[in-house]
């Protein structure tokens, strides 16, 4: 019980020193702009920065380009996630099919995914589909590997004892190994998540007519800072937030550990 | 009446001989215990019997089929090593075993009647990280129970089921097993390397010797009666070593 309330209290002593930090930060910029000490033009300011915001979301601007990255990032992300969890689930069950085809997936993991991005482009063109693409190439692999290695944590016993009770393999798989691969499986969502607003992002730099990477790369070249930190800024809250959704989520799932 | 027969088998890993030429036989209805030091192939001999393992040669004969490296699913099984499925709650562990066939008939008041019969019942939601020892190795032994109820399993082979377990909790879960196993009558294969253990409680006793494994003499405590067994036993185990 006091455990609990000295845990409390030390999450609003570490909230409240992030909330200083963060105001003396913005203050500083905010000065420094004023002062004449940074280039407004090349650094904007918060009060402007917010400003821009309350502007963009006012005239609906700011929604539009966030629904078309959020519906890039999501479809893609589904997509490697089932696909991901499917295929490492496939690997394991057959061993056979890892040994061919795992090589394949850990170079792509490997592989800086945004250098994939314009060849990419060049094979499916430049629209919705390509960016679907792009996020599905960041996420799969990772997805894959974590279920696949997740998997391996499965009780050798456990499954031999299932087997002398004549469980099929798919049952086995269905009742034992995706369950225990599932704290595996959360990560690489964590993990992929961050990389799927990366691809999309960047498949927008590309090519775009609209979306938050259209938005950034618009607003540098015309030199509108305040409308590029904007973008930055909103795709990163959101960003932070949809992880912290994942974890709250992870443990809500995963509330049989101990800890 | 024999029930099961093992008929010559032998085990090798790599080079590591494990089982010789083991023969023996189980009687049905009869609590048979098979005694041995750690690493003498107990665990093998039972893996082999249920079909996980196959035997380098041999057979393995149960009620007349011959079940040589075949998974049969009519022997249960308790293994050595404490495995629930950590997500899931007693009951659901248990209920596992009825779920081979998707659509099982309703197998509810089994799994009440054998929780009641280890006392389980108050831990019913409990999860394993919140079960003692005792209470661990009692779910997997209701599992075990309740997979052979259901599936006429007529022998039950368990793996060392009061191994690291403390005296009293020992004491009362091999009391609440041999209520269990006397009012049921069934065929009991039980392992343990403790020789004071299967004494107390086996109709019959092998002893396995170090590896490889061979077999030197079966007891038989309802001819010869437990009057200074265990020094008998312990005499057979170090003529060979
Ligand atoms: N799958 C395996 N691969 C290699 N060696 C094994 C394997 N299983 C058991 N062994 C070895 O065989 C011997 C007998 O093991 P086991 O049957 O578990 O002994 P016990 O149950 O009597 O303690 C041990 O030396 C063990 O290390
Ligand atoms: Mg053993």
């Amino acid at each position: 019980m006091s455990q609990n309330i000295t845990k409390k209290e030390n999450k609003m002593k570490d909230l409240s020193l992030f909330l200083i930090s963060l105001v003396l930060l913005l203050s500083a910029w905010e000065w420094s702009v004023n002062s004449g000490y940074l280039n407004i033009i090349f650094f904007s300011k918060p009060s402007s920065i917010l400003h821009e915001f309350l502007n963009l979301l006012k005239s609906g601007e700011l929604i539009n380009h966030l629904t078309i990255t959020l519906q890039e990032v999501f479809i893609g992300f589904f997509i490697g996630i089932f696909a991901g969890i499917g295929m490492g689930l496939l690997f394991r069950w057959k061993q056979t099919l890892a040994k061919i085809f795992l090589p394949y997936i850990q170079f792509l993991y490997s592989t800086p995914y945004v250098a994939i991005v314009p060849l990419l482009m060049l094979w499916v063109g430049i629209d919705l589909f390509f960016k679907i693409a792009s996020v599905v190439i960041a996420v799969l692999p990772i997805m894959t590997i974590q279920t696949y290695e997740g998997t391996r944590t499965v009780e050798k016993d456990f499954v031999n004892l299932l087997r002398s009770m004549k469980f099929s393999n798919f049952q086995i798989v269905k009742k034992v190994a995706l369950p225990s691969s599932l704290f595996f499986i959360f990560t690489g969502m964590r993990l992929s998540f961050g990389r799927a607003v990366v691809i999309a992002i960047v498949a927008e730099f590309q090519a775009s007519t609209a979306g938050i990477g259209y938005l950034i790369q618009y607003s540098a070249q015309t030199f509108d800072t305040t409308k590029l930190l904007v973008g930055v800024f909103i795709i990163s809250l959101i960003s932070v937030l949809i992880i912290r959704l994942l974890v709250a989520l992870e443990k809500y799932i995963i509330k049989w550990h101990p800890s | 009446m024999k029930i099961l027969k093992i008929k010559n088998i032998s085990k090798s890993f790599d080079k590591l001989k494990v089982l010789h030429k083991l023969n023996f036989e189980v009687k049905k209805g009869e609590f048979f215990s098979i005694v041995g030091p750690n690493g003498c192939g107990k665990t093998t001999i039972l893996n082999i019997l249920a079909g996980i393992l196959v035997p380098d040669s041999g057979k393995i004969i149960l009620e007349k089929e011959d079940i040589t490296g075949k998974i049969s699913g009519k022997l249960g099984y308790m293994p050595q090593k404490d495995i629930l499925l950590p997500w899931r709650n007693v009951f659901d562990n248990l209920k596992l075993v009825t779920e081979v066939q998707e659509n099982a008939a309703n197998t509810n008041s089994l799994i009440k009647e054998y929780m009641k019969k280890l006392n389980l019942l108050a831990f019913k939601k409990f999860y394993p990280y919140q079960l003692s020892g005792g209470f661990i190795k009692r779910t997997s032994l209701a599992r075990t129970l309740i997979y052979s109820t259901i599936t006429g399993a007529n022998v039950i082979m368990l793996d060392e089921p009061f191994s690291n377990l403390d005296a009293m909790t020992k004491y009362d879960l091999k009391m609440d097993l041999e209520k269990i196993l006397r009012e049921e009558g069934r065929t009991i294969i039980f392992v343990t390397h403790d020789i004071s253990e299967a004494i107390s409680i086996s109709d019959r006793i092998v002893i396995f010797k170090k590896r490889p494994a061979r077999i030197k003499k079966i007891f038989d405590l309802r001819e010869m009666g437990k009057e200074g067994l265990e020094e008998k036993i312990m005499k057979n185990l170090k003529d060979e070593i």
